[in-house]
């Protein structure tokens, strides 16, 4: 059973502080017999601190083992080197602490608003005291992605593969060697290699189900070299190339559509617009939003394409 | 749930180096600022009085002033630095500066959001030497009006608009009070009071055509909100690839569940015209399924677009 409460803390925190100090490697019966709360069988205080060390690592601390002269067989050793025991990010004034506070404080998502406060209160631990300044900046809204994301954030950083209900067109099983995440127009996505159909995929996080499984193996996967996230998640899902459509406006109507054209007079109710696009889909929804006040006169494949499309909304 | 005797030393080890830095709080604001209760802080103080260096001689250890009006840590001993930021706190905040610098108008402010999110970046490279596992391609347009907008809601005054309107489709123009700004999918939007529909509205900042400062401010008995719009519920079967636009509007989407192939989603709205636009944008079969006068001038709506065409 685990031990809890204060006395286990404590031996942790003077555990912390006297390996901190120490410039030599500290043996464990040096550790047992200076640092307060080992007490007990020699059994008992090693099986304590194999859990300490571990205990201490996992909140992030670099705990060096090493032997004083590695040409005599002794006994190995632990040190926390003070460099690494913390961090240097220089001088942090008021103006650049109330911009980290504002990054850190407008997450709506619950594992980066919890770690972007312990990382100013880190942060401020370390800057001058301040007076917070209102640098009223907009509030960014983006998707609140439910509980699950923690475990995807997981099994990326230990790099395990995950298996997956994909809500996409249809409902499919994945398996996926996860490479990161991305936040891409105010939703979140998982980039990573699907594992059945052997290419990089990009999932939408809401679509996938939160009643996911990673694999127990950490390490998993590897992620090539040359893999590039932000690349992979900035990319196009159309062809950018640019093509004209000539649309009919209605005199005074279809603003939307007016502001990315060039206008000539038609007649009395209706102007005639060019509008360069590069994606299809955007101008039809576009020209569909403005209802009556829009008609698509050329190309006419494009045109009949439109009336196919608009059809679908009767038939399927 | 009791916490783990794990949390409570991180904690333990934070509370050191940000009170030697910050002296002179009360224990309300130390539990405020790590999310935490008075009472757990205190005993979190009481016991860093025990913890010292090997020797444990009264000058080894960590010392204090400890009341509940004020705390000062006198002697840190070797724990007056911070623990080196993890992974995800360091995701956290540079994540958060590239959302943020977007936002960010003053050219000068722009470089310090660009310099502290480049110094965070690199604790990221010098630790376990692994990539950031998380990226944003988030992009926001931003307009003229926006510097503007910013001096009216720090000013509290009004500007007038001229405005594209998505649902009425026509340019007004309209007096308004903004209130705060946020960005959503690449967009800018200000919360306002608008005199001319006498209740707060959203304006997408690149609809917004012409920006004029007036003198106006707000008169007291406008600024509390008026009685909301009436809503009403619309059901419409959709084809399944119109997720997208479900997830997009979610705040509007009351409910969705799968039928037979397609997928049946009831939205609350105040705007049927607004609804009619977007429906009629979407790709695939839409069923109005009910309330009966919203289908019939949706189909209606839909004849007299294909009738454009004949």
């Amino acid at each position: 059973m685990s031990e809890a409460g204060p006395h286990k803390s404590e031996r942790l925190i003077n555990l912390t502080m006297a390996l901190l100090a120490s410039r030599r490697y500290m043996s464990k019966s040096q550790i047992f017999k200076s640092v307060a709360g080992y007490t007990g069988s020699p059994e008992t205080m090693e099986r304590m601190f194999e859990r300490d060390k571990n205990d201490l690592r996992e909140l992030g601390l670099d705990i060096e083992v090493g032997t004083e002269d590695p040409l005599f067989d002794d006994e190995a050793g632990y040190r926390i080197n003070p460099q690494r025991y913390t961090f240097d990010i220089g001088e942090i004034d008021s103006e650049e602490l109330s911009l980290l506070s504002l990054a850190a404080s407008r997450w709506q998502n619950s594992l980066f608003s919890k770690n972007g406060q312990r990382a100013i209160r880190k942060v401020e631990s370390i800057a001058s005291p301040h007076e917070e300044q209102d640098l009223s900046l907009p509030f960014m809204r983006t998707e609140i992605p439910a509980d699950h994301f923690e475990v995807l954030w997981e099994a990326v950083e230990s790099r395990r593969i995950i298996h997956f209900t994909y809500h996409g067109l249809n409902e499919t099983h994945r398996r996926v060697a996860p490479y990161g995440l991305g936040l891409s127009d105010g939703f979140w996505y998982l980039i990573g290699l699907d594992l059945e159909k052997e290419g990089i995929r990009r999932f939408k996080v809401v679509r996938i189900d939160p009643d996911l499984t990673a694999e127990k193996s950490a390490g998993g996967f590897v992620r090539p070299i040359d893999f590039d996230l932000n690349q992979e998640l900035s990319m196009p899902s159309e062809s950018q190339e640019e093509r004209t459509a000539t649309v009919r406006l209605r005199v005074g109507k279809s603003q939307e559509l007016r502001s990315i054209a060039s206008l000539t007079p038609f007649d009395e109710d209706w102007d005639s617009a060019l509008i360069t696009y590069t994606s299809q889909t955007e101008l039809f929804e576009e020209i569909a939003r403005s209802a009556t006040s829009a008609i698509l006169v050329e190309p006419i494949e494009l045109r009949s394409l439109f009336v196919t499309w608009m059809k679908e909304k009767i038939h399927g | 749930m009791a916490e783990s005797a794990l949390e409570r030393t991180a904690r333990a080890l934070d509370l050191i180096p940000f009170l030697s830095n910050n002296p002179g709080l009360t224990i309300n604001e130390i539990a405020e600022k790590f999310a935490s209760s008075p009472a757990q802080i205190f005993k979190d103080l009481e016991m860093l009085f025990m913890c010292g260096l090997p020797g444990h001689s009264h000058s080894e250890l960590i010392d204090m002033e400890l009341s509940a009006d004020y705390v000062a840590i006198t002697n840190p001993q070797n724990l007056d630095k911070p623990r080196r930021l993890s992974r995800v706190e360091i995701t956290s905040l540079t994540l958060g500066l590239e959302l943020l610098i977007p936002l960010v108008t003053d050219p000068q402010l722009r470089l310090k959001a660009l310099s502290l999110q480049a110094r965070f970046a690199k604790l990221l490279s010098d630790g376990a030497g692994s990539p950031a596992s998380v990226f944003t391609s988030s992009t926001v347009q931003s307009s003229e009006c926006d510097v503007e907008i910013e001096k009216a809601i720090a000013s509290s005054s009004g500007i007038e608009i001229k405005y594209r309107s998505a649902s009425a489709d026509e340019i007004t123009t309209r007096l308004i009070y903004p209130i705060s700004t946020y960005s959503e999918r690449g967009y800018l939007y200000t919360v306002a009071y608008c005199v001319r529909s006498g209740e707060e509205r959203h304006f997408r900042h690149d609809r917004i055509t012409g920006v004029v400062p007036t003198a106006h401010t707000l008169p007291a008995d406008q600024s509390s909100p008026s009685s909301p719009r009436s809503l009403e519920q619309v059901d419409v079967l959709m084809d399944p690839r119109n997720r997208f636009f479900l997830e997009a509007h979610a705040s509007i989407v009351e409910r969705v569940e799968p039928h037979a192939s397609e997928l049946k989603a009831t939205f609350t709205i105040g705007d049927r015209e607004w609804l009619t636009r977007e429906l009629l944008a979407l790709p695939g079969r839409v069923e109005i399924l009910g309330p009966a006068d919203f289908a019939e001038q949706f189909y209606r709506r839909l004849d007299a677009i294909l009738n454009q065409y004949r």
